[in-house]
């Protein structure tokens, strides 16, 4: 099962003890799972986080695919100028 | 240089040449319409009454006087705008809170920052307006402010927000401060590591808070329409973002905001985000009449984003090899009036370009009576940039090695983990480091009394959502609309990619940046996302055009549509049973009817797949050791650009880049006096780099590492420039003077000081 | 503010408009005589965006008041083409990518003309010092010079056909 890694203290803190771990599927799967387990964790990485899935960064993309051996990676939401 | 292995198999014709750019004929004979040159008949002129004061309690304002001035048709202060509306929105590139958005418009209850609006004023002449302004009466309590950063982090500084609890720090702080948050990141044991290394070189490095310089001053018309049904005219690099803002901040419905992007006279991330649009829509929905609002230059340094100034310690552990085996950094932003300094992205981008096994980061984003502040090209990177680029170049002559080799040994290379856990991949950092090191300004040794800096950055890139309709005319003339702004010649690439995919010549391409009413939602022209994203909407409508354009060609010839290729704008018959001519495009255009009606696509996704930056700049100077002014005199940016749609753009992104990156390391400063006004709000005294001031900028554009996920193998270009300059110069300085140039801009007094050993 | 009429030559053609009080040049060009290709970078003449020429020489309209135009030949940008043709400079600033926002390209190409119009053979150096009351944020100066530079040449080649208006 895809671990997810992340360097935000927040989505530490708002996990808890839970581990990060999720069922392989869409990014939307993942954030369900992680919501239903821990409430208010799916919705903060939804509208915080961008989900770097193999090394590629997605952004607000739920449609994207978690695979059983994909690396998948927290980051803070990135703009520009 | 050549293309890489997995460089995309096409043969390009259009793809890497220079045509004139779409919209070049009108910038060069005035025609082009910015900001500030729309008016509409009825027009008011809109002035902003701003606070002399960096903090202050708004008392009470008195509009009496002003409101019986003849000629004034409106008059708004913060109780015109319902803070109870506001809250967070999806306005593009991410959620923004827009209560701050709206204050930062205009203030309610207390002034944070000299500058900040306190009232605006529409009335039949500038002239009237700026009378009425006079006329307001705004009683202050003024209350005691911090600027710099530092002192805003300590113990019994002025409070901007006497509620505000740092966030991310554990356990949670029980008395308010003006951090407001606290970013932690890392892996390994650096503490362990550090012990471990044979060498250690640590500095405290400090940056000015910069602005981004744009020659356009913010502007907008706005029209409020008696249904209700209003429209912007604006200068801004999101023109959704603008709706999304506006329309939240003024309580309406967003779907009754029409607003229409002007050319933009340039951005840099300044324009991304509203100051003006809320505040003329307020006052054109009270009177009834369109209202312009301009900012005068003044106004532009004072009341809109520069970006953070900023302190860093960074220390790096390193084997006698050069193997850098810890590093960490702390880094506290400037976030202005407002939370939101992009410290984050500088703990992300600040170890970015090396494979270091222990990492420790820690981020502040500390407000102060500053301005708040906005994006400005790779937010937050090249601070972070120059502490850690500066302490690698004192590393190398430490270490007595070449500042390329110590990199190289430490680079980033293809499936290195990024310090915040990502596999990168698609990567050139290597090849521009070994392109830098094989150039002949590289390889020939400064000349006598010249010093030699070296610096390398990363960003990210980004892709996010996109629109883009292609449509194909009676004459076999093409246009694309999109959606973003362009403000570097995006247009010239958007149509370039079009020409390439039909088969047409590019003159024969027409590109529109079309309204909020009129093509799909867009993300902000911002974070060199255009060309990767907008340009992936762009070539798939374009495909599904030729695939359009093939299925009539087989209607036509009665044929199965695998029997027609389409090539060089032509649909060819491969039936051998046919008898046929190729069929051009003007042809299928001019009798559309006949095989379906008009041809057209609109295309809007979000795209995904942006592939990371590196640049390595080179910067050879002297210095006058009477003055201590620095002379630039050569200047080499080299870049991982992925491939270059139109090279002469790209180009052009790297020596814009490279150029505010030497201001900002030479001269550009923010002054502020004892009372907490800013002392050089004008381009007289914020001195930003003239043509004297610079040498040509040589590019090195590195296309060896096309990223795949592009149709043309594209990766954003226009933010990775202005990461390595800072440092890059400070490197060169810190050779002649013999000592770390440390705190930014280095000014002439400052390394005269360091020349005299002061 | 009262305002007076003033009657001046634009671009070769005599013009007359009501202005006065504190009014400046540029607001006068932009504002009553619509010709908003002269631009607004700073209204203290440091950035030169508003740059014409005023009887053969170069100004910041900002820094000039609008009566001050009386009896006098002012050319802006506007009046750079002739005829819908491009000036070489014009073409040069195309061809070589010398602008990227394209606010300061008007009061660059002026600066431009002005310098190449006294000086047919500028070097590297002269036209950056020329251009140096110009500031443009996107460009770095490279492909500007380069265009000053190329514009030049062609001139030389061919100065009949690119004589200057005067």
């Amino acid at each position: 099962m895809p671990v997810i890694t992340t360097i935000s203290r927040q989505v530490h803190d708002l996990a808890g003890d839970e581990p990060l771990i999720v069922s392989a599927g869409t990014v939307r799967k993942a954030l369900h799972e992680l919501e239903a387990r821990c409430p208010g964790l799916g919705a903060f990485i939804e509208d915080n986080m961008a989900i770097a899935i193999d090394g590629e960064i997605h952004q607000d993309a739920l449609d994207a695919v978690i695979s059983d051996d994909s690396e998948v990676v927290l980051i803070p939401k990135i703009s520009g100028g | 240089m050549s293309d890489g292995d997995d460089a995309p198999a096409r043969e390009l014709k259009v793809v890497g040449q220079r045509p004139v750019r779409p919209d070049g004929a009108d910038k060069v004979t005035g025609r082009a319409m910015f900001g500030a040159d729309f008016r509409l008949p009825g027009m008011l002129a809109g002035r902003v009454k701003r606070s002399p004061h960096p903090h202050a309690r708004i008392v009470s304002i008195d509009t009496t006087a002003a409101a019986a001035l003849p000629g004034v048709k409106a008059i708004v202060t913060g109780a015109d705008f319902d803070l109870a509306a506001a809250g967070k929105i999806e306005a593009g590139e991410s959620a923004t809170d827009v209560k701050s958005v709206s204050i930062n418009c205009m203030a309610h209850e207390k002034a944070l920052y000299q500058g900040h609006a306190v009232a605006a004023v529409a009335a039949t002449s500038a002239e009237i307006a700026d009378e009425a302004l006079d006329l307001i009466e705004v009683t202050y309590e003024v209350l005691p402010h911090v600027i710099d950063v530092e002192d805003a982090m300590k113990d019994g500084a002025p409070l901007l927000y006497p509620d505000m609890i740092t966030t991310g720090e554990s356990p949670a702080p029980t008395e308010p401060s003006n951090i407001a948050s606290k970013m932690v990141a890392g892996c390994g044991d650096v503490k362990g590591a550090m012990e471990r290394a044979d060498i250690v070189v640590e500095g405290r490095y400090r940056t000015a808070a910069v602005h981004q310089g744009y020659i356009e001053p913010h502007a907008c018309v706005a029209s409020w329409g008696a249904d209700g049904q209003a429209v912007v005219w604006a200068s801004t690099q999101g023109q959704f973002l603008v709706r999304a803002l506006t329309a939240k901040i003024c309580n309406m419905p967003l779907s009754d905001l029409k607003v229409i992007p002007s050319e933009i006279g340039g951005g840099f991330g300044g324009k991304t985000t509203v100051y003006l649009e809320p505040v003329a829509l307020t006052l054109s929905r009270k009177c009834g009449r369109p209202v312009k609002l301009v900012m005068s230059r003044e106004e532009v340094f004072i009341a809109s984003g520069p970006t953070s100034g900023s302190v860093i310690d960074v220390k790096l552990g390193a084997m006698k090899d050069g193997t850098i085996i810890a590093a960490e950094a702390t880094l506290a932003y400037q976030a202005g009036a407002f939370p939101g300094s992009p410290v984050n992205l500088g703990c992300m981008t600040a170890f970015a370009c090396y494979d270091i096994e222990n990492v420790g980061l820690v981020g502040y984003d500390v407000v102060s009576n500053r301005p708040k502040v906005a994006a400005y090209r790779a937010p937050g990177a090249p601070m972070a940039a120059f502490a850690v680029e500066s302490a690698i170049d004192e590393l190398a002559l430490k270490l007595n090695m070449d500042p390329i080799d110590l990199r190289l040994k430490n680079a980033v290379r293809e499936g290195a983990k990024a310090v915040y856990g990502a596999t990168l991949k698609s990567i050139g950092f290597v090849e521009t480091l070994e392109a830098v090191k094989a150039h002949p300004n590289y390889t020939t040794p400064p000349a006598p009394g010249v010093t030699r800096g070296v610096a390398a950055g990363f960003w990210f890139n980004i892709g996010g959502e996109s629109s883009a309709s292609v449509h194909v005319d009676e004459d076999g003339g093409v246009t694309v609309v999109s959606a973003n702004p362009d403000i570097g010649g995006s247009r010239a690439s958007m149509v370039m990619m079009a020409a390439e995919v039909i088969g047409v010549p590019v003159e024969h391409v027409r590109g529109i940046v079309a309204d909020t009413a009129s093509i799909g939602f867009s993300s902000t022209t911002g974070g060199s996302r255009v060309t990767f994203a907008t340009g992936m909407a762009v070539v798939q409508a374009a495909e599904r055009i030729v695939e359009d354009l093939k299925l009539r060609a087989a209607k036509t010839w009665d044929c199965d549509v695998s029997q027609v290729d389409w090539k060089e704008g032509r649909a060819l018959c491969l039936d051998p049973s046919k008898d046929v001519q190729p069929l051009d495009l003007r042809s299928i255009a001019g009798k559309s009817a006949r095989t379906g009606g008009p041809i057209g696509a609109e295309v809007s996704l979000n795209a995904q797949g942006a592939a990371p930056g590196f640049g390595v700049h080179v910067c050879d100077l002297k210095v006058d050791p009477e003055t201590g002014q620095t002379t630039i005199v050569k200047y080499t940016a080299a870049q991982d650009v992925g491939r270059a749609i139109h090279p002469s753009y790209v180009e052009g992104q790297l020596q814009g880049g490279a150029a505010q990156g030497v201001g900002w390391a030479l001269n550009e400063e923010y002054v502020y006096g004892p009372n907490g006004t800013l002392e050089n709000a004008s381009f007289l005294d914020y001195r930003m780099p003239v043509a004297s001031d610079l040498p040509m900028i040589d590019t090195i554009l590195v296309e060896s590492r096309p990223n795949p996920r592009h149709p043309f193998g594209v990766k954003g270009v226009g933010e990775v420039p202005i990461v390595p300059p800072l440092a890059a110069v400070a490197n060169a300085i810190s050779r002649i003077t013999n000592k770390r140039m440390t705190s930014l801009p280095l000014s002439p007094m400052k390394v005269l000081d360091a020349l005299s050993g002061d | 503010m009262s305002r007076i009429r003033i009657a001046t030559t634009v671009n070769g053609e005599p013009v007359e408009f009501l202005g006065g009080g504190s009014q400046s040049l540029l607001d006068a060009l932009r504002d009553e005589l619509g010709l908003t290709g002269s631009k607004e970078g700073c209204g203290t003449g440091d950035c030169g965006a508003c740059s014409v020429m005023v009887d053969g020489r170069l100004v910041c309209s900002c820094l000039m008041l609008a009566p001050e135009a009386e009896g006098r030949r002012i050319e802006t940008i506007e009046g750079m083409a002739e005829n819908g043709e491009l000036h070489p400079l014009q073409t040069s600033f195309l061809d070589e990518a010398a602008l990227q926002c394209g606010f300061c390209t008007p009061g660059l190409l002026i600066a431009a003309k002005a310098l190449l119009d006294r000086n047919p053979d500028p070097t590297e150096t002269e036209v950056r010092y020329w251009l140096a009351g110009n500031v443009c944020r996107c460009t770095g100066y490279d492909k500007v010079v380069r265009a000053v530079m190329s514009a030049a040449a062609t001139m030389r080649q061919a100065p009949k056909a690119t004589e200057a208006v005067t």
